[in-house]
This record gives C-alpha cells, sequence and structure tokens, in this order.
C-alpha cells in the first residue's frame, strides 16, 4: 500500500476513530488527537500485518483501543466512577467537550461496559467486531452490554430521560 | 422501551468530529516516517524450499520419470484402463503436482 491509499484511508477512517478515542477519554480532545495519531502511525508501520479478514476499520479501532489501554496502564488512573466523573466534569469545554450529559451517563458505568457500549451504540460495531476489537468473547461482550444497558436505563430514567 | 431510549439517547449525543488540520498533521508526522517494511514470513522459504527436495527426492527413488511417462502414456491410450495406474504412478503424479505447486507459490510471492 502506498502512501496516497494509506492517505485516503485515513481520511476516511479518522471521524469515527477520533470520536471512539474522545468518548473513551471524557472528552479530553488532545488526549484523543495524540491517541488517534499514535493509532494512525502504528497501522501505517504494521500494514504489512493487516491480513485482509477483517474491515480495516475493525482492524484499526483495535489499534487504537490497544493505544488507549497502554495509556491507561501507563498513567495508572484508578478505574473508579468517582475518577471519572471528575474526567467528565475536567473535560467540559476543552476541544471537542461540551457533551457533559453524554459523558456523565457514560461515567455511570464500569471501564469494560463504557467500551462496549459505545462501540456498539455509537460506533454501530456488531458484537463480532467488538469482540475482535476487545479481543474479549462475544458472550462476554453480550453480558457486558446487557449489565451496561441495565445501568445506563437507569441513569437516563433517573435524569428524566425515560421516553414512553 | 429501554433499547430504544438508550439508542435515542447516543444518536442525540453523537458527535460530528471534523478534520481540522489533523489529516494534514498526520501527513506530515508519515512524511518523517521510515517507509513501512513488509516483512516475510521467515519460515515460508523454508517450507517451499522442504517441499521442493522432498518432491524431488521421492520423484527419482521411484523412478518418477519412467513410470509418469508410462502411467500418461497408457492413460492416453484409453481412459477405460484405468488398472494401468499403479501406486507408483499416482504417487509420482501427485508429487510432480506438489513440486509444481510449491514452485507456483514460490514464483508468485516473489514477482
Amino acid at each position: 500500500m502506498n502512501r496516497a491509499a494509506f492517505d485516503q484511508l485515513v481520511r476516511t477512517n479518522q471521524e469515527p476513530l477520533r470520536r471512539f478515542l474522545l468518548n473513551l477519554c471524557n472528552g479530553n480532545s488532545s488526549l484523543s488527537d495524540d491517541l488517534a495519531q499514535e493509532t494512525f502511525i502504528k497501522a501505517y508501520l504494521n500494514i504489512g500485518s493487516f491480513n485482509g479478514f477483517s474491515k480495516f476499520s475493525t482492524w484499526l479501532f483495535r489499534i487504537g483501543y490497544n493505544c488507549y489501554c497502554d495509556h491507561l496502564r501507563q498513567t495508572q488512573k484508578a478505574i473508579n466512577i468517582e475518577i471519572n466523573e471528575k474526567n467528565a466534569g475536567f473535560a467540559e469545554g476543552s476541544g471537542h467537550g461540551g457533551n457533559h450529559e453524554l459523558y456523565l451517563a457514560l461515567s455511570k458505568l464500569k471501564e469494560v461496559e463504557k467500551h462496549v457500549i459505545l462501540l456498539f451504540y455509537m460506533e454501530d460495531k456488531s458484537i463480532k467486531e467488538i469482540s475482535k476489537i476487545t479481543g474479549m468473547p462475544e458472550n462476554t461482550i453480550k453480558s457486558h452490554l446487557s449489565r451496561a444497558k441495565s445501568h445506563l436505563s437507569e441513569h437516563l430514567k433517573n435524569i428524566g430521560y425515560e421516553r414512553e | 422501551m429501554k433499547e430504544n431510549n438508550i439508542e435515542e439517547f447516543f444518536k442525540k449525543h453523537k458527535q460530528t468530529i471534523a478534520d481540522d488540520g489533523f489529516s494534514a498533521r498526520l501527513s506530515a508526522v508519515l512524511d518523517c516516517t521510515p517507509q513501512p517494511i513488509i516483512k516475510e514470513q521467515s519460515n515460508t522459504w523454508i517450507v517451499v524450499l522442504i517441499s521442493t527436495l522432498v518432491g524431488f527426492i521421492a520423484f527419482a527413488i521411484m523412478g518418477g520419470y519412467q513410470i509418469f511417462i508410462e502411467g500418461m502414456m497408457s492413460a492416453s491410450k484409453s481412459l477405460a484402463t484405468l488398472s494401468n495406474f499403479t501406486p507408483e504412478a499416482v504417487l509420482s503424479i501427485v508429487f510432480s503436482m506438489l513440486l509444481l505447486a510449491g514452485l507456483g507459490r514460490y514464483a508468485i510471492k516473489n514477482s
């Protein structure tokens, strides 16, 4: 694959990947763009290992997801609701922020539930694709998704989002 | 209803992310990045070499040429006389095919 072809792939895939990472980073756009850039560079350098068994976007999301997980590990962030809530508040107004309602709702979920629900609802990925991206078995994804829906539904009900 | 609520919530909050120079900045970084090296799997040539050698050796040991020619000739005489296909002839044909397939794959990989 030459550079022109790769540049075209960047243009096509940058929006969903950056949105996914932005939402994982609770609206911190500078961090999510750094991760997105790292993702594309890794994809470019390892393009030879893309075997074509899955969609390019799925492969790219997997790299992005791993970059995000590496970042989490490096920064030793404690994954709990309190810190997520703090981040959601802090991120507001930074770049693409201002989606406080979404980040607050996501802060009610466990980290893994957040990943799964964002991929499923926000990025319209299938269970099979989510399994490839996260490396978790499909049944595990289904159970995380079910729990996430339950938690989120409860939160939406509390904030009066329920529609009849 | 629960499903609809969640779907609607995410639909409502789905952001549109403008490029805002992201692709251009990335392109500038990639300009300074070395070209990706497409690594060939290190064991590929070993597999091709071994299968080729095995093919040749088996072919020679079993008198492949003679049997192959005889087999082909007898086959060409009449398809009805399939009993002329001795196990040796069948083996020689199989190994010949394997040899050709191996060489073909090697040629395709290197082209």
